[in-house]
């Protein structure tokens, strides 16, 4: 074992992807599902951000010399805002499912039919 | 402002969606809500105007705006114009309580923010970022009733999957950023054609592409169609099937260099589509899912001519002049207007609890105006002469034969073919059946019924002058 390197972020962005895709496809609970879409948001932010940190490509290297290796994290940065604004809006719909139905199982056939 | 002028647009549509949102609260009144609507209205058509006062005479393809984060190609501007005029119609032809007005029109603008970043992205960010505004402001316009127990499970439902397949996009944009170092698409069409491309690189191009295809409704990531189009207020299943799958289009655009190397996965996109979409309407009587079925074929057809791409071949042997992106431009104008005004006519037709087929006996007696125009939009839709779909499958698949395909086009023509027989169903009850005791419900009001006819006219008049929407798009 080496110095942590760029293919450890990898194996952990993988890791944690992959963990997020099982989690939606067994899950049912909705608040289980929402926690597997944040994750495999978060495994693509991690690889990001490691990404920005070891490319050494500038981006605006003549404009912006102190903007240069940043454009991975603010995407990062963008995407935990969207994440957060889905989230309030999920859990906004799920509550008002949880005061209708009593339950927050998404593909309860029976209780959810209309 | 310099270089950040192009973005005039998209802060003034998020502004004034912010205050209408604001606005909201006020009173619940008649006036405030005619008031919202008018001042909507206005917001749109100047983000409109701004829109083509800021890009004009910009000619170079791709020039790259507000630190590359925007395009003012025409073609995209064009698109944007386009999406803006959906949402200006769905705020004249929806029916919402005085109440939630504020909150309705300030979601339908907060939609056409979300499009217009979409469709002009040229940034992988700005490509996520324009797609989760999109959403968002989808998510609560499908659960706006919220009372209602199936419009939540369509928005919860449409929430999960979209955020799934939101997931999968960005996996796909952080591989390929770690191959290509940058998220310019500009910059990694350069590279990608430049350098063969590693394993990394497919893989995440794979991933991007499955994510589109869940956001585009295409087979085999349909599943969630039905639901949640048979859940949502009628004119937002319109913007669903139309504009919000056009953004996604248009952003796509810039990407078409993968033909070359992923073409395989979109022609099966397509194929699967037009068969599996044709053959799923067939036994369905709920009219909303039929119609949603129908979507998912017209997806197919547009990505035959997306297959195309965006040059012209030399041995051309139909209607040479017009490229696939061009087709699929004109596609998406034409589909917007008819599948608009279809889902819109159907949300003012009540059913006892989904919509079915038996409901809609009578409607030709009961209101003649409203049973004509949706005559004429599911006309349009089934791509019979002289409406507008006509045109725009002739366009798509004749843009797809001059690019060397033969089976998909064929495909795409027994599928229409198919697709006949459910259309005219609708088209059967609606005029020819006897109506059952109770009278259908109809809710329109006159305003709601002039912008029906108005659009009814529009696809007509579009169908007998298709080259208006090629004038139009030069005109960029």
């Amino acid at each position: 074992m080496g110095p942590i390197g760029l293919q450890h972020y990898l194996v952990l962005g993988a890791i944690l992807f992959v963990l997020g895709v099982i989690g939606i496809v067994s899950r049912k609970n909705a608040v289980g599902i929402l926690i597997s879409i944040e994750l495999m948001l978060n495994a693509a932010n991690i690889n990001l951000i490691a990404f920005s940190r070891y490319s050494n490509k500038p981006i605006f290297p003549t404009t912006m010399p102190e903007a240069a290796y940043m454009d991975g994290q603010v995407f990062a940065i963008f995407v935990i805002i969207l994440a957060a604004c889905e989230a309030a809006v999920a859990l906004a719909i799920i509550l008002n499912l949880f005061n209708m139905f009593g339950t927050i199982e998404v593909d309860d056939a029976d209780t959810m039919r209309g | 402002m310099g270089h950040y002028q192009p973005l005039l647009p998209d802060l003034i549509l998020a502004m004034g969606a912010t205050f209408i949102l604001l606005l909201g609260p006020l009173r619940d009144s008649q006036n405030l809500r005619d008031f919202l609507r008018w001042i909507s209205l206005g917001l749109v058509a100047a983000t409109a105007a701004t829109l083509v006062w800021v890009n004009h005479g910009m000619a170079t393809p791709y020039p790259l705006v507000g630190e590359g984060w925007l395009t003012t190609a025409p073609l995209h501007t064009a698109f944007a114009v386009v999406f803006l005029a959906t949402i200006a119609w769905t705020i004249l032809a929806s029916t919402v309580p005085d109440e939630d007005a504020g909150e309705w029109y300030s979601m339908l603008l907060f939609l056409g923010t979300g499009m217009i970043i979409l469709a002009r992205a040229a940034n992988l960010a700005a490509v996520f970022l324009g797609l989760e505004v999109l959403s968002i402001s989808l998510y609560i316009l499908i659960a706006f009733r919220y009372s209602k127990r199936s419009s939540l499970r369509g928005g919860i439902m449409y929430l999960l999957l979209a955020g799934f397949a939101s997931g999968f996009l960005l996996f796909g944009m952080a591989l390929i950023y770690a191959v290509f170092g940058t998220l310019q698409i500009a910059e990694i069409r350069t590279l990608a054609l430049a350098t063969d491309m590693g394993p990394m690189a497919k893989v995440g191009f794979g991933l991007l592409l499955v994510g589109v295809g869940f956001k585009l409704a295409a087979v085999p990531f349909h599943m969630w169609t039905p639901e949640v189009y048979e859940s949502s207020p009628g004119t937002v299943t319109g913007l669903i099937a139309s504009s919000s799958k056009g953004a996604m289009l248009a952003a796509f655009i810039p990407f078409l260099f993968l033909l070359e190397t992923h073409w395989s996965i979109i022609w099966l996109f397509a194929a699967l589509s037009m068969v599996g979409g044709n053959l799923l309407g067939l036994r369905e009587i709920r009219v909303k899912r039929i119609l949603a079925y129908s979507s998912i074929a017209h997806i197919g057809y547009v990505l035959t001519g997306y297959l195309a791409g965006d040059t012209l071949s030399a041995n051309a042997a139909f209607l040479p002049s017009i490229t696939g992106v061009n087709a699929v431009f004109f596609y998406v104008v034409a589909y917007a207007a008819s599948i608009l005004g279809a889902f819109a006519a159907l949300g003012y037709i009540q059913g006892e609890r989904d919509l079915t087929l038996r409901d809609l006996r009578g409607v030709g007696r009961r209101n003649p105006v409203l049973a004509f125009c949706l005559l004429i939009f599911v006309w349009s839709l089934a791509g019979l002469p002289p409406a507008v779909g006509f045109f725009g499958k002739i366009y798509l698949f004749s843009a797809a034969i001059n690019a060397g395909y033969f089976w998909l086009p064929l495909i795409g023509l027994l599928g229409s073919a198919i697709g006949i027989y459910y259309y005219l169903r609708i088209i059967v009850h609606l005029f020819m059946m006897p109506a059952d005791a109770s009278d259908p419900k109809v809710h329109a009001s006159t305003l709601q019924e002039w912008v029906m006819l108005g659009s009814a006219v529009a696809v007509i008049a579009l169908g007998l002058f298709p080259e208006t929407i090629f004038s139009f798009l030069r005109a960029f």
